[in-house]
């Protein structure tokens, strides 16, 4: 229980700014919003205006004629008032009519323009920021950015503000027109809406502290199941479903409680306000009636029933104004984790006086090269090394030694600390990183395809190119069957694709624009012996003219490369071609050691055995 | 609707409490209804008393009316204030009871709805556990997930808020209609006239409402899926600089998006000025026609008040009606697709039937075969083998050979199509499948870690383990003298919300979860494969010393490992094709020899190339 009063929900200093800023998206259609608005205020004046018009009705159309038809018979009565009612009625009825189409129609075009505005901004910032920002933030989490926050931001200054512009302008002149016929009903309905109005936010802000702690629990509650359908095997071998269907037990328990809470509240809402609004409507009869006994000529039927639908309707207004009022509080978070993201500041930008990289030839150089992810840890000291065009470079070393930072400082995914990475011999920070990017090819170690075909996805770096430029690619990286598969659909997730397949794509797509450098980093480790085996005796052909970094345990690889480097804890210990460091007997040649008798195993099960 | 009526068995512990807070809420509803008449009471009383000064004391002009007054002292000229006082009391007394009994039944129904809720989410939660391997081998689990959260929601709904609408709103319906004909009924027939043109419209438009929307959230599950996928790859997409080819990409989306969200809200811009524009005509014509029957005289003044709340009391639940019972429909769709899930056998983990655990022993495979479900050919063909207590074995083999089906088979996750598998001479079968698995600690080759410290990761199957358990697993798992790299040490998060770690690290964090819970058998599927070679070595040097006298089966393709085995089982293409110890293995001169020799020549090829080195290397 004391933890759950430790969710505090006093955002008063956030809500002014959070608004502000959504208003500023929201004038960005000065045309629609101003028309909007006016159509609301129509709208709720229009609802405000019936029970007096009502009352009205009564006293001069409806009395006068039960008097007169009680004296004169039926016949008598004078018709001709009915009518004008009829046609001030029939015209109330056309001006709300046409004021719902139009505050629909622009609530809805402000709101769609709004949502698809913030979520452009977002995702034009998502393709700016680089990888440490990457590094950071799960997928998952920007997603819900982009699709669900988006959507409750943009829900406060559309459908929030109908709830508050109907409900302020229908109190307002509901008051100034019970005021002109009844000042002291007038009163007493004016101050029963403080009292009102607190209760009504008093209890939303409880509505909303426990469907927070909901929300929150069902996606503690999501990832649970998430986790443990994942996980299902180790659950079942190590005998743990029954503790962690106790735990789940527990969880879902406290999600029971958390949600019973936001409706016990939200079931007091009603009854209560509504009990509210019966007292003031009690007090108004009581005293309308007295006035009208008293004689006070001011005091009519009409305005009797009038002040008593006032009374009793009062609440109204008052809910959509705490709705509204709960609806910006409870879109603040979303609001604050938007604008944080759309104020983040790329970690690395082009120079303003940064120039395009011509055709580059492909020398290498690191010059003292020092980088750290954090603070605490320096991933890479002092790197120094100097590669040659067109030559072929393979990292070795243990996972976490430093070999992807180096490759991915090549093509400046981050900004180092000291010292420089030179391409062709000029600082790679006084070119555009596009056009660094345009002329290196990368393969990753797990391999992304787009949803397309197989075609788009090879073509990505070029779209323009022929079709023989595509099978050539094909045939480099090995994959000359998939020339029949180009127009095959590949799904969102490259479905239908084997991971060796998605690889073969992606080298094909690396090799597409001829880059000058060729990064393959891990680019085997995640595919099958089969398509391994394949890329490996295309190798020599893949990094053909061009300077090649290629970060992989297959000792065919490795040999063959013009230079082997081997990095631990962010140095290059050795380096050297695969004879000369062979010979020196240092830890290459335990590295190689120790791979070779792993691979020749494997080669010889496959080799003897029948399976494969 | 056998769906829903599945739903009502499911929830028949709570029917009672459900058909309570039903009749509450109507009866409420009811009270709804009745208010107008006390304001009625007094309006005509005023009225009649104050215009007609023959008149000494109000009459009640029906039914309804009489029966209230009946519940007030008096309302006579002499005391006007004090019957209006009264009156006062009467209303807010029903107000009273009406709001108490809206909110019991509104708290009955949701404690209720999230009992059974939590009930639903439990089982299904249990299920999943339960469920046999052979469930979850067909199901992604992006659907499983949907359907324990988004389809569970959509079933509360339906409990919490669908039905008590539907119930709330008829009844208003209907009460309203009551009161207006115990009034008069031609004026009542009048009022009501156009009412079903209204509910008629509302039906049509909500259902083509939901069609529209239907589009309007394909379109935005297609713009969620291209940032998805624009997330996923971003790294591809910085590397070939396609920022902007991804920007347009998206935009075009967005803006499709867009289009039909703007459609979708055009249906509801036309939809309720329309649908005003009856419900207007039809209070106009009830003003009017209320205005005639008043001037001759059939009904009082204070009943034309409370008709002209009925009027309009009466004409929004219809519209509302047509909304909630389209959105109903979904409700059928979750329940079937729950179903599925709850409708499945749990797996047999004969608990019941064994109070006694058997003494492990020996384990004997029995001429056993195996074949998946989805496949025609045998994953393994007649095996049999014996493994004595306390012996290493290790199964080698090319991939696909089998090697982990035996596996499966071992801790009963499949169960064999034919033959047997004894442990200590007793089948398999005959043990619970918990106590089995406690006794085989097994390590996966894809090591899953859950989300939580490295701790609680090692300490997973032993929840209570002492610091110097885990210490003594990870050393053994050779995790221990790297956990310090982490930021918190054994407190790191992992996954998701904390590091990541690279898959031999993973490994050996699932090793030493495994090795925490002290089994009898131990079995590794390749459970070091993204270990590099060195560690595997100190790897293995450690777990002789923790599982001595114990027995253990490594799934391996590295001859280093089975080198020292007591015993190999060599499986090609699901059969046992040899088996014995490395030394046996080489005189028998067939597969295992064969490996042998060509791994032999490979390192021979490395020893010759030192050499070539050495000499000079020209």
């Amino acid at each position: 229980m004391s933890v759950m009063e430790d969710v505090e929900y006093k955002d008063k200093g956030r809500l002014k700014p959070f608004l502000k800023r959504m208003f500023s998206y929201t004038l960005k259609y000065p045309q629609w919003f101003w028309r909007f608005a006016a159509f609301m205020v129509v709208v709720a004046a229009v609802d405000a205006a019936f029970p007096f018009i009502w009352s009205k009705y009564i006293d001069l159309a409806v009395v006068p004629a039960i008097t007169g038809a009680k004296t004169g018979g039926i016949e008598s009565v004078d018709d001709s008032v009915f009518w004008w009612f009829a046609a001030i009625y029939v015209a109330v009825a056309m001006a709300q009519i046409v004021g719902v189409r139009l505050f629909i129609k622009y609530a809805g075009l402000i709101e769609e323009h709004v949502m698809a505005d913030l979520r452009s901004g977002l995702f034009r910032k998502l393709q700016e920021l680089t990888y440490s920002y990457y590094d950071k933030n799960a997928q998952g989490w920007l997603l819900s950015r982009i699709t669900s926050d988006t959507g409750r931001v943009t829900e406060v200054v559309s459908w929030g503000l109908v709830e508050a512009i109907w409900g302020i302008v229908n109190i307002v002149i509901s008051l100034v027109l019970l005021f002109t016929c009844s000042v002291e009903l007038g009163l007493i309905v004016a101050v029963s809406l403080p009292v009102l109005f607190f209760v009504s936010v008093r209890i939303r802000m409880l509505i909303l502290r426990y469907s927070r702690k909901a929300r929150k629990l069902n996606s503690e509650m999501t990832a649970n199941y998430n986790e443990h359908i994942d996980g299902v095997a180790v659950n079942k071998s190590t005998s743990q479903e029954h503790r962690v269907i106790s735990e789940f037990d527990e969880l879902s328990g406290q999600m029971k409680w958390a949600s019973y809470k936001a409706s016990y509240y939200t079931a007091m809402y009603m009854p209560l306000v509504i009990f509210l609004g019966a007292i003031v409507a009690v007090i108004v009869m009581g005293r309308a009636g007295a006035l009208e006994i008293s004689g006070d000529p001011e005091m009519t039927v009409g305005v009797f029933a009038m002040a008593v639908m006032y009374a009793t309707n009062v609440f109204i207004p008052i809910f959509d104004i705490s709705v509204f009022y709960a609806m910006a509080q409870g879109a603040i978070s979303a609001g604050e984790r938007i604008f944080t993201l759309l104020d983040e500041e790329p970690e690395i930008e082009d120079s303003p006086d940064a120039k395009q990289f011509d055709s580059i030839r492909g020398d290498v150089e690191f010059e003292n090269v020092t980088f750290q992810y954090s603070a605490e840890k320096t991933v890479l000291h002092d790197v120094s090394f100097s590669v040659p065009a067109g030559k072929t470079v393979a990292l070795v070393g243990d996972t976490g030694g430093g070999k992807s930072t180096i490759v991915r400082l090549i093509g400046r995914y981050y900004d180092i600390h000291s010292g420089r990475v030179l391409i062709d011999g000029i600082d790679i920070r006084d070119r555009t990183r596009s056009s660094l990017r345009k002329q290196m090819g990368v393969v990753l170690q797990t391999p992304h395809v787009f949803s397309g075909t197989i075609r788009d996805n090879i073509a990505y770096g070029n779209n323009s190119c022929t079709e023989e430029r595509i099978h050539e690619v094909l045939r480099l990286a090995g994959a000359e069957d998939m020339i029949a598969r180009l127009s095959e659909r590949v799904g969102e997730s490259g479905d239908g694709l084997s991971s060796g397949e998605k690889q073969l794509i992606s080298i094909a797509r690396a090799l597409l624009v001829d880059p000058r450098i060729l990064i393959m980093d891990e680019a085997t480790s995640s595919v099958d012996t089969l398509t391994e085996a394949r890329i490996q005796q295309g190798i020599a052909n893949i990094v053909k003219g061009r300077t090649a970094f290629i970060i992989a345990h297959r000792l065919s690889t490795i040999r063959n490369a013009d230079i082997i480097m081997v990095v631990r804890k962010g140095e290059i210990i050795e380096k050297g071609t695969h004879a000369s460091l062979m010979a020196s007997k240092g830890v290459y040649h335990r590295l190689y050691t120790l791979q070779l008798q792993d691979e020749s195993t494997e080669q010889a099960l496959n080799t003897v055995g029948s399976a494969t | 609707m056998k769906e829903l009526l599945r739903l009502f068995t499911y929830i028949k512990q709570w029917r009672k409490l459900y058909i309570l807070a039903g009749c509450m809420l109507a009866f409420s509803m009811v009270l709804r209804v009745i208010e107008p008449r006390v304001i009625q009471i007094a309006v005509d009383g005023v009225f009649a008393l104050y215009e007609d000064s023959s008149i000494e004391e109000y009459t009640p002009v029906d039914g309804v009316t009489s029966w209230l007054y009946g519940m007030i002292p008096s309302f006579e000229r002499s005391e006007l204030v004090l019957g209006l006082v009264y009156l006062g009391l009467l209303f807010l007394g029903i107000a009273a009871i009406r709001g108490a009994l809206m909110f019991f039944s509104a708290t009955i129904t949701a404690s209720t709805t999230e009992k059974a809720v939590k009930k639903l989410r439990d089982d299904l939660f249990s299920w999943l556990q339960y469920l046999p391997m052979k469930f979850h081998s067909g199901m992604t689990t992006g659907e499983l997930i949907q359907r324990c959260t988004g389809d569970v929601d959509t079933v509360r709904q339906f409990l919490g808020t669908q039905i008590v609408e539907v119930l709330r709103l008829s009844s208003l319906l209907l009460g309203s209609m009551w009161m207006m004909y115990t009034i008069h009924p031609l004026y009542a027939t009048i009022s009501i006239a156009i009412l079903p043109f209204i509910g008629v419209s509302a039906w049509f438009f909500f259902k083509k409402e939901r069609q529209v929307w239907d589009r309007h959230e394909k379109e935005q599950d297609k713009l969620s899926s291209i940032v998805q996928e624009n997330l996923a790859g971003i790294r591809v997409v910085q590397a070939f600089a396609k920022e902007q080819t991804e920007i347009e990409r998206f935009e075009e989306q967005n803006e499709r998006k867009r289009t039909v969200g703007i459609e979708h809200v055009n249906l509801h811009a036309w939809f309720w000025p329309i649908s005003d524009m009856l419900i207007n005509a039809q209070i106009i014509v009830a003003i009017f026609a209320g205005g005639y029957f008043a001037a001759s005289g059939e009904i009082t003044l204070g009943q034309l008040l409370a008709f002209y709340t009925y009027a309009v009391l009466v004409t929004w639940p219809l519209r509302r009606i047509g909304r909630i019972v389209t959105q109903m429909g979904m409700a059928v769709v979750a329940v079937s697709r729950i179903t599925a899930i709850l409708g499945e056998r749990k797996e047999e983990y004969g608990e019941e039937e064994h109070p006694q655990m058997p003494e492990f022993g020996d384990i004997e495979f029995r001429n056993v075969s195996f074949r998946y479900t989805d496949s025609d050919e045998h994953a393994l063909h007649d095996v049999s083998f014996t493994i004595k207590h306390g012996e290493r074995v290790a199964v080698l083999g090319p991939t696909g050979a089998g090697k982990s089906t035996i596996i499966s088979l071992l801790l009963r996750f499949f169960e064999p199509e034919s033959g047997e598998i004894l442990i200590g001479g007793v089948n398999l079968n005959k043990f619970p499948k918990s106590y089995l698995r406690k006794q085989i600690g097994t390590v996966h080759q894809n090591a899953f870690l859950f989300s939580t410290t490295i701790r609680n990761n090692i300490a997973y199957a032993k929840p209570h383990a002492s610091d110097r358990e885990i210490v003594h697993a990870a050393t053994s798992a050779h995790i221990h003298g790297i956990v310090d790299i982490f930021p918190h040490g054994y407190e790191t998060m992992v996954g998701e919300k904390g590091v990541t770690l690279s898959g031999g690290q993973k490994q050996r964090v699932a090793l030493a979860r495994t090795l925490i819970t002290d089994p009898q058998i131990l079995v590794l599927d390749d459970a070091t494969s993204a270990v590099d070679t060195e560690t595997e070595v100190a790897i293995q040097q450690a777990l002789e010393k923790h599982m001595d006298g114990k027995t253990s089966v490594v799934v391996t393709h590295r001859l280093t490992a089975v080198q020292d085995a007591d015993k190999v089982l060599v499986l090609d293409n699901g059969k046992l094709v040899e088996q014995g110890s490395h030394n046996e293995l080489l005189q028998l001169n067939g597969f295992y020899k064969k490996v042998y020799s060509i791994q032999a020549s490979l390192e021979e090829q490395i020893r010759k190339e030192e050499r070539h080195v050495r000499d000079g290397g020209r």
